[in-house]
């Protein structure tokens, strides 16, 4: 190793960090220690770094700055969460909306199921007909299925007359 | 809670080194405490994303020399027409002395060419291995060492030109600084 290779190592040397034991400088050390004119140059390198070191350690930070930062941190983490707040509540609004609509469909159905069931017993219903609006003989037991999901529903409860659930009514109570 | 006293922990550990990085990088102090706090907010919305914690101190001063140069090439291409109260506050403070010495250290580092301001920073302060530096600038490590060594000339001969200009700053020897 010439005295130049060795002065491109040392020059990236630093006896305070790990670089001390690192393998990659030890020839160019040994160098050093042997030949004179390299030790006086790495001396000379090491009173220029440790120099250069102090004077940069020695920039003064301003003392407020870091509660400054750790201030700013906070402003900045409210600001985020705000957003966060009112998706936060929409999406909690929505889900609250679903469950009452899931619940009440659930409800709807489980009177229509009861119903059906209770219509399955066909022994209940008596052998008797019942005119409707357009006068026309129907089986009880279909008139009173028919009109039970009729009633339950929302969109066809409105078009029966009173009429017609009167007799309905008045059928099963014979 | 837990996240600010990590926020906290943090900020304790890292600003001092990181606001000199920073002021070593630019020269200019307005931009020191933008830069600094830039990286740490920038830290405090991705935490979440970043994978290795032993990586927070590479990746704080990854971030930080990244937005220097972005800041460096805005400058360029705007320059900046405020008042620089530089020279205004140069010499004042308790210790006149160190700050001058710290000061002209500063300038002749930041007045270098940027390939050599940062390896040469990173080198002075001692803070990274150069397997980290390497990763911080985003460059060989073999290329790391070769930019300390031509920067470390660049700064003795800005350094020399200072003392010449009456301005004594770092004391060495002119005569034993060839290589």
């Amino acid at each position: 190793m010439t005295n130049e290779e060795a002065k491109r190592i040392l020059s990236a040397y630093r006896p305070d960090r790990e670089d001390s034991g690192d393998r990659f400088f030890e020839d160019a050390l040994r160098q050093a220690e042997r030949d004179p004119e390299l030790s006086r140059w790495f001396k000379e390198q090491r009173r220029f770094d440790r120099s250069v070191s102090a004077a940069l350690d020695g920039i003064e930070v301003p003392a407020e700055a870091r509660r400054e930062v750790v201030a700013a941190a906070r402003v900045e983490a409210r600001v985020r969460q705000f957003p966060r707040l009112i998706t936060g509540l929409a999406a909690a609004l929505v889900l609250t909306g679903g469950l009452v609509f899931a619940w009440l469909g659930t409800s709807l159905s489980g009177n229509v199921d009861d119903s059906q069931a209770w219509l399955k017993e066909g022994d209940r219903v008596p052998e008797v007909t019942v005119r409707t609006r357009d006068k026309e003989p129907l089986d009880l037991a279909e008139a009173v299925r028919e009109q039970t999901s009729l009633l339950v529903n929302p969109d066809y409860r409105d078009r029966l007359s009173a009429e017609e659930i009167l007799e309905v009514a008045e059928a099963l109570s014979r | 809670m837990a996240d600010d006293w990590e926020f906290k922990e943090l900020v304790q550990a890292w600003y001092d080194p990181l606001h000199r990085f920073a002021y070593s990088l630019t020269g200019r102090r307005e931009d020191v405490v933008d830069l600094t706090q830039e990286t740490f907010l920038k830290w405090a919305r991705k935490r979440g994303t970043l994978r290795k914690r032993s990586k927070t101190k590479s990746w704080l001063f990854t971030v930080l020399y990244r937005q220097s140069l972005d800041q460096a090439r805005r400058a360029i291409r705007f320059p900046n027409m405020e008042f620089n109260e530089e020279g205004v506050s140069r010499g004042e403070g308790s210790e006149p002395r160190r700050r001058l010495d710290s000061e002209s250290a500063v300038q002749a580092l930041a007045s270098l060419d940027e390939p050599f301001r940062g390896p040469l920073a990173l080198f002075y302060f001692r803070n990274h291995s150069y397997r980290e530096i390497s990763e911080i600038l985003d460059v060989p490590m073999g290329t790391v060492m070769s930019r300390i060594r031509r920067g470390k000339d660049r700064l003795r001969v800005k350094l020399e030109t200072s003392r010449e200009s009456g301005n004594p700053v770092i004391p060495f020897s002119r005569k034993e600084t060839g290589s």
